[in-house]
C-alpha cells in the first residue's frame, strides 16, 4: 500500500519573533513520508509539534530548509497554487471540528467541492456518498449545533474527503471527544486511510492513535526525537504510556 | 485506486494547478445564505445605518412636504383654522336707573391661509423660486447634519464588521484551508455588507417615512386634508432611489477595511484552541 514519498521535508527550521526574542520553534528537521501511511506527530505542548505539523500541510512556510509536498517546494507556490493545494490536495481535520455553523452538513461536505468548480448536482451526490461513508447520510440537513462532536467531526472527516485528497491532516482530531466517541473517529480514519490509500497525519496526545498508526514521529525541542515504527510500537507502549 | 493517487503517481511533471476564481454567482449564494441565518443579529449591526436612513429620510421628505405647502397653489388656500366661541357682554342702563346686562354668545371662525400656519410655525412661506436667499441656512445645516450621521454610521459599520471578522476567524480560517482565495473571502464579506445594507436601508426608509408621517400630521394637523396633495411624489421618490444607493454603497465601504483584514487573515488561524 506504501507508495512513493508524498511529503519530504529537509532542514526545517522556524523562527518566532516575539519582540526581541527569537524562538526556534523547529531546529532543523528532515523526514519523509509515504504515501498511504498513517502517521502519528506526537509530542508535549511547546514541543513545535504544531509548527511542524503546519509545515506538513502546506499551511506555514518554513524559515530555513525545504518543505516538499508531492515534490513541490511549498515556499515557490503563489496564493493561486497554495489555494490549489489546500483545497484538492489535503483534507484538514481539527480539534474544535471548524464546520461552518451557518451551513448544514452537506453543504459543510460540498464546500470544497464548489471552492474546486464542482456543479451544485455532482457535489451533491458526491457530498451525500461521503456522508454515507461516515455514517451520516440521513442527517445531511442538519447545522453543525444540531448534532453531537463525534457527528461533527464525522461531518469534518467528510468534508477533508471531499476532493479525493492525497495527504489527511488531523489536528488533535479526538481532542474534543470522549473515549467512546474518540475510537469511533480513529476507526473511521483507519478505514479510510486502508479502504482509500490516503496518507493520513495526525497530531495527537491521544494514545489511542498510536495502534492505528504505520509510524510514529515524537517531537522534543524542535527536533525529531524518535521515529517509532509500529511493530516496535506494540513493544513499547507500556514505556510510552509511562513517559507522558 | 482512486483517481488522486494515480494522478499523484503518474510522473515528475508538475502537480499544482492554479486555484480557480468562482464565479460570483457562488459567492452571491453562499453570502445570501449566511445573511439568512445571522439576519436578526445582522440588523444590529446596521441599526447605525438604519438610523442615519431614518434621518435622512425623515429630513429629505420633511422638506419636500414643506416645500410642497409652499408652493403657490397650496400656499393661499384658505383653511379654517379652528371655531372659537365669542362672549359679548351687553351692558346698558334703564331709565330708572337700574344696571342690566345681557351675554350674548356667538362662534367665530377662524380662518387662515397656509401661509399664516407656516408662518406662525416659524418657517419661511416663500416658496423656493421666489425666495430671495436661494440658499438659506436651514438647508446646508440639514446637510451637514445628514452627513455628519451618515460618518457616524459608516464609523459604526467598521467598527461592528471588525468584531464580526474577530468573532468568525475560524470560519475565515477553515474556508481558506479548503481552498478560497483572497478574493473570495472580499467578495463574501462585501457582498453581504451590500445585503444587509440594502434590508437596513429598507427598514430605515419604512422608519424614515412614518417618523415624517407623523411629524408632519402633528405640525399640519388643521391643514391635514392638504398634506397628500402637497407633497411631491416625484421628488419623494427620486429622493428614496438617492437614499437606498447611498445606504447600499455606505454599507458596503464601510466594510472594505473589516473584508480585507479577513482575507489576510491566515489559515493557521482555524487551528488555533482559544476563543
Amino acid at each position: 500500500m506504501l507508495g512513493q514519498t508524498i511529503v519530504r521535508t529537509k532542514d526545517v527550521k522556524r523562527l518566532y519573533t516575539m519582540g526581541n526574542v527569537t524562538v526556534e520553534a523547529l531546529r532543523g528537521i528532515n523526514i519523509e513520508i509515504r504515501a498511504g501511511e498513517y502517521l502519528s506527530i506526537m509530542g508535549p505542548s511547546g514541543s513545535g509539534k504544531s509548527t511542524f505539523f503546519n509545515m506538513v500541510g502546506g499551511l506555514d512556510k518554513p524559515t530555513e530548509g525545504k518543505v516538499y509536498i508531492d515534490e513541490v517546494d511549498v515556499a515557490q507556490l503563489d496564493a493561486y497554487e497554495l489555494a490549489w493545494l489546500r483545497c484538492r490536495k489535503v483534507g484538514y481535520i481539527f480539534q474544535s471540528f471548524n464546520l461552518i455553523p451557518v451551513m448544514t452538513a452537506l453543504e459543510n461536505v460540498t464546500l470544497p467541492m464548489v471552492f474546486a468548480g464542482l456543479n451544485n448536482d455532482q457535489s451533491r451526490e458526491k457530498g451525500m456518498e461521503l456522508l454515507g461513508q461516515v455514517g451520516l447520510a440521513e442527517r445531511h440537513a442538519h447545522k453543525p449545533f444540531e448534532m453531537s462532536g463525534g457527528q461533527q467531526q464525522r461531518v469534518a472527516i467528510a468534508r477533508a474527503l471531499a476532493n479525493d485528497p492525497a495527504i489527511v491532516l488531523a489536528d488533535e482530531p479526538t481532542g474534543n471527544l470522549d473515549l467512546k466517541t474518540g475510537t469511533e473517529i480513529i476507526e473511521i480514519l483507519s478505514r479510510l486511510n486502508k479502504e482509500r490509500g490516503v496518507t493520513i497525519i495526525a497530531a495527537t496526545h491521544d494514545m489511542k492513535m498510536l495502534s492505528a498508526s504505520d509510524r510514529v514521529v515524537w517531537i522534543r525541542d524542535g527536533r525529531i526525537d524518535k521515529i517509532e515504527d509500529r511493530a516496535n510500537l506494540e513493544i513499547n507502549i507500556g514505556s510510552v504510556d509511562g513517559e507522558h | 485506486m482512486p483517481a488522486s493517487d494515480s494522478q499523484l503517481l503518474e510522473g515528475s511533471q508538475v502537480r499544482i494547478g492554479k486555484q480557480i476564481v468562482l464565479p460570483l454567482s457562488k459567492a452571491v449564494e453562499i453570502s445570501l445564505r449566511g445573511v439568512k441565518v445571522r439576519f436578526w443579529r445582522s440588523l444590529i449591526t446596521m441599526s447605525g445605518i438604519i438610523l442615519a436612513i431614518a434621518f435622512m429620510v425623515s429630513v429629505w421628505v420633511g422638506g419636500a412636504v414643506l416645500e410642497g405647502l409652499r408652493s403657490p397653489a397650496v400656499r393661499d388656500r384658505e383653511v379654517i383654522r379652528e371655531i372659537k366661541p365669542e362672549t359679548d357682554k351687553l351692558a346698558w342702563t334703564t331709565s330708572d336707573g337700574q344696571e342690566r346686562s345681557v351675554e350674548l354668545q356667538r362662534q367665530q371662525a377662524v380662518r387662515n391661509s397656509v401661509a399664516w400656519i407656516l408662518t406662525s410655525k416659524g418657517y419661511d412661506a416663500g416658496a423656493a423660486a421666489e425666495r430671495a436667499a436661494p440658499a438659506p441656512a436651514q438647508g446646508s445645516k440639514d446637510l451637514w447634519l445628514v452627513a455628519l450621521s451618515l460618518c457616524v454610521a459608516v464609523v459604526g459599520i467598521v467598527n461592528a464588521m471588525l468584531m464580526s471578522v474577530t468573532e468568525r476567524f475560524r470560519e475565515i480560517g477553515t474556508m481558506k484551508c479548503l481552498g478560497a482565495l483572497d478574493s473570495f473571502i472580499v467578495k463574501l464579506f462585501l457582498l453581504e455588507s451590500a445585503f444587509l445594507g440594502g434590508i437596513g436601508t429598507a427598514f430605515g426608509v419604512v422608519l424614515g417615512l412614518l417618523l415624517t408621517a407623523g411629524s408632519s400630521l402633528i405640525g399640519f394637523w388643521a391643514v391635514r386634508g392638504l398634506l397628500l396633495a402637497a407633497v411631491p411624489w416625484s421628488d419623494v421618490l427620486r429622493g428614496l432611489l438617492v437614499t437606498f444607493a447611498t445606504g447600499t454603497a455606505l454599507s458596503v465601504l464601510g466594510t472594505v477595511y473589516p473584508a480585507i483584514v479577513a482575507a489576510r487573515m491566515e489559515p493557521v488561524a482555524a487551528m488555533r484552541q482559544e476563543a
